[in-house]
């Protein structure tokens, strides 16, 4: 019972910590941008514009709101509850690794969870009433199915050469073993995290708003917050797969993220798809086999 | 089995804790709402239907094929557990199934069903 309560006050510990880097990273990446770009980002608010998150944040909970589902049905809520959950979730499995907790198939419960978020984008942009969410949310959970196989030979190569799904702290030459897959794995985690070259949830404003252009105040914070919570815990995740060290590599991953989207023009939907299973697919399970018959 | 616990727990957590921020919005509600901020994002017309959207062929092809590998996959997660146990009769079987998963994939591959067109 003790154990129970210490998991939920270190879970809620972590959870408030990394909403807090995900309030700052938000400000830092518009600045990165508007400095790439040549002009200056947020910097009226806070101290250099380092207050902005909250600002936003407490202007949209002000903003007016609509009780009813005119524009939206009933059923979206539920999307955005398996978004809250399925983050709220991966938080816990990241504290509890890093605890040293970790039972036979914990990257086993990422692959689970990783999958059920797919689940959360389609409902989100599915029960709007908008021909945009609803054509972003198709190309959106189709992207997401396929960082989802390309994760599920990730999650087999680790097993192979480790013994089991089990503490992906001890994995620390996965990248020397496999480094092409680590290369495609970089560019399905941009697929799966919505994010430039492969942001085909809002195309940079080509569907207005993607999935979320009907969603207001509240729930609007709900997905952009659970968006960049997810992109945290999975950029952790990866290197933590390929190599074993994790601060300074995440902040590197999450720049890495922020440059990628100001310097690259999005991949045209069927070039993209076209990479992943002509390209990166055959890769993977090229070196499946090849691992399989070397052990 | 604690951890398993701890993700339903938190799981629930993360339900409950939406729910709470919905009754909260709600309840501060009463904010006047104009006519255009109560349809659908579109202009010059009140849709009152819900958006149609023709089926798609390519879509669904490419997540039957996704569907298929998924599933000789998940016999092939089994792998680790059994490897390093020597496992000397079924060694033979997996080799024969991840060799029909990647002669699948290079069918798939060679009659041009991967890609998008």
């Amino acid at each position: 019972m003790l154990v129970f309560i210490w998991g939920l006050v270190v879970s809620v510990e972590s959870l408030i910590l990394i909403l807090l880097l995900v309030a700052f990273y938000i400000v830092g990446e518009r600045k990165i941008l508007s400095y790439i770009q040549l002009r200056k980002g947020p910097n009226k608010v806070g101290v250099i514009g380092l207050l902005q998150s909250f600002a936003d944040f407490v202007k949209l909970l002000s903003k007016c709101k609509f009780g009813e589902f005119s524009f939206r049905s009933w059923f979206s809520l539920i999307g955005c509850m398996i978004l809250v959950s399925c983050s709220v979730s991966l938080v816990v499995i990241y504290t509890l690794i890093n605890s040293n907790v970790w039972g036979n198939w914990t990257l086993l419960y990422f692959l689970v969870l990783s999958s059920l978020l797919g689940y959360s984008t389609l409902l989100i942009g599915w029960c709007s009433w908008s021909k945009y969410s609803l054509i972003s949310s198709i190309r959106v959970s189709f992207s997401s199915v396929m960082f989802e196989m390309v994760f599920m030979c990730v999650v087999i190569l680790f097993g192979l050469s480790y013994n089991g799904y089990g503490n992906p702290y001890i994995s620390s030459i996965l990248m020397f073993i496999a480094p092409l897959v680590f290369i495609i794995w970089l560019l399905v985690l941009l697929s799966e995290n919505n994010r430039t070259p492969c942001d085909y949830v809002e195309s940079e404003s080509e569907l207005v708003s993607g999935i979320s252009v009907e969603y207001s105040s509240v729930l609007f914070l709900v997905i952009f917050a659970c968006e960049y919570l997810i992109m945290f815990i999975f950029s952790w995740i990866s290197f933590i797969i390929f190599l074993s060290i994790n601060e300074i590599l995440i902040v590197m991953c999450l720049v890495l993220f922020v440059m990628m989207r100001g310097s690259f023009p999005r991949l045209r939907f069927d070039i993209f798809v076209s990479l992943i299973w002509e390209y990166c697919i055959v890769i993977i399970l090229v070196y499946l086999m090849c691992l399989f018959s070397l052990l | 089995l604690g951890f398993c616990f701890l993700g339903l727990l938190f799981f629930s957590l993360g339900l409950f804790l939406l729910f709470t921020l919905w009754l909260v919005w709600l309840d501060l509600l009463g904010y006047n709402s104009f006519r255009e901020s109560q349809s659908v994002y579109e202009c010059g017309f009140d849709s009152k239907d819900v958006s149609r959207f023709p089926f798609s062929f390519r879509f669904f092809l490419i997540v039957i094929l996704f569907v298929i590998l998924d599933v000789e996959l998940c016999f092939v997660l089994q792998m680790p557990f059994e490897l390093f146990y020597f496992m000397y009769g079924n060694r033979l079987y997996y080799l024969y199934f991840i060799v029909l998963l990647v002669f699948g994939v290079w069918l798939e591959y060679f009659n041009g069903l991967l890609v998008w067109k």
